[in-house]
């Protein structure tokens, strides 16, 4: 009798280590780390929990944010944004924009469910500018009635989507980096 | 007569206890508030300020809404905000979320065992404040509701 309990007594222990880990290991974290060489050498770094930004953006009601969206009111020099995240989302894979120089290449493109942009130099301060949004973000983004952007959506989708290195800056003097994953830390 | 002394002493011997153990439970359940501030140049002032958070939630239910209009008014936007993060960040493990090192400062945010506690180090001045989530949390809420009836 006292074989079985505890027989049970593990079993039960197994599911529930079992149900809860799962649970732990979809949450993800939002990184940013910025780290600044040279005279004025600073870093910054930073750690959210995606769940605890869904749920705390829809509560903030400053400025143009306003229930976890984001009014886009006008044009930002002359361009509307919704306008081309719009058209972005119902364009086909391919490259929309390719400039090379002597001094660098800038790309932006639809790959495989990215939006890319990739700014390289290849002269001068040598800056590498890498930015990878998956479409569902930018879909997530516009999925609003009017003209806003739905951040909490956005993020909903951030957090669905796994693991993802979205933005990474390397210069002579700067890096930045902006990443999602399930570890709270940045090690 | 003797013994009715000895009973009224015994009796407010009990009272005393009680009401000493309900405070400690209660400081011991809600933690302590703990806010720390010098200044650096010389005759800086130093403030140091160690309050259990049981306290100020009592505390703020006293307060006559005339005296927190001001204040509610001008946070009303970020209140509710408050008051989510702070409920929600109780389900989190020990965590770093902010950490900015420049030359001329520090500053960082983090969760440590049930508090959030800001550190700020700069040329001219160290700040340390640790608020028990939990109490953040009441402390909003109870902001919020105030805000709600004004």
């Amino acid at each position: 009798m006292k074989k079985i309990t505890s027989v049970l007594a593990v079993v039960l222990l197994t599911t529930a280590v079992a149900l809860a880990g799962p649970e732990a290991s979809n949450e993800r974290w939002l990184h940013v780390k910025i780290e600044k060489s040279g005279e004025k050498a600073e870093f910054v770094r930073v750690n959210i929990p995606l769940a605890l930004a869904e749920k705390v953006l829809p509560a903030v009601e400053a400025g143009p944010l306003r229930e976890g969206r984001i009014r886009i009111e006008g044009t930002v020099e002359g361009v509307e944004l919704r306008a081309i995240f719009e058209a972005v989302r119902a364009l086909k894979d391919g490259e929309f924009v390719t400039i090379e120089t002597e001094n660098e290449t800038v790309r932006v493109a639809k790959e495989k469910g990215y939006l890319i942009a990739r700014i390289h130099e290849a002269t001068g301060s040598r800056d590498q500018i890498d930015v990878r949004v998956p479409m569902v973000i930018v879909e997530a983004l516009v999925s609003g009635p009017g003209p806003e952007l739905n951040l909490t959506a956005a993020i909903r989708a951030l957090s669905e989507h796994g693991d993802e290195v979205l933005v990474n800056i390397a210069s002579q003097d700067e890096t930045v980096r902006v990443w999602v994953d399930s570890k709270s830390t940045m090690e | 007569m003797r013994s009715e002394l000895r009973i009224v002493f015994v009796a407010a011997l009990v009272l005393l206890v009680l009401a000493v153990g309900t405070l400690a439970a209660a400081t011991y359940r809600s933690g302590l508030i703990r806010v720390y501030v010098e200044e650096k140049q010389p005759g800086g002032d130093r403030v140091r300020l160690i309050v259990p958070a049981v306290v100020v939630c009592w505390g703020l239910k006293l307060v006559p809404e005339a005296e927190l209009r001001e204040a509610v008014a001008d946070a009303r936007e970020w209140l509710p905000a408050a008051a989510i993060a702070s409920r929600e960040l109780t389900r989190y493990p020990d965590a770093s979320f902010v950490e900015i090192v420049s030359p001329e400062e520090r500053v960082t945010i983090v969760k440590r065992d049930g508090a959030l506690v800001v550190d700020v180090d700069s040329l001219s001045e160290t700040v340390h404040i640790s608020v028990p989530l939990a109490a953040l949390a009441e402390v909003a809420e109870e902001l919020e509701a105030r805000r709600a009836r004004l």
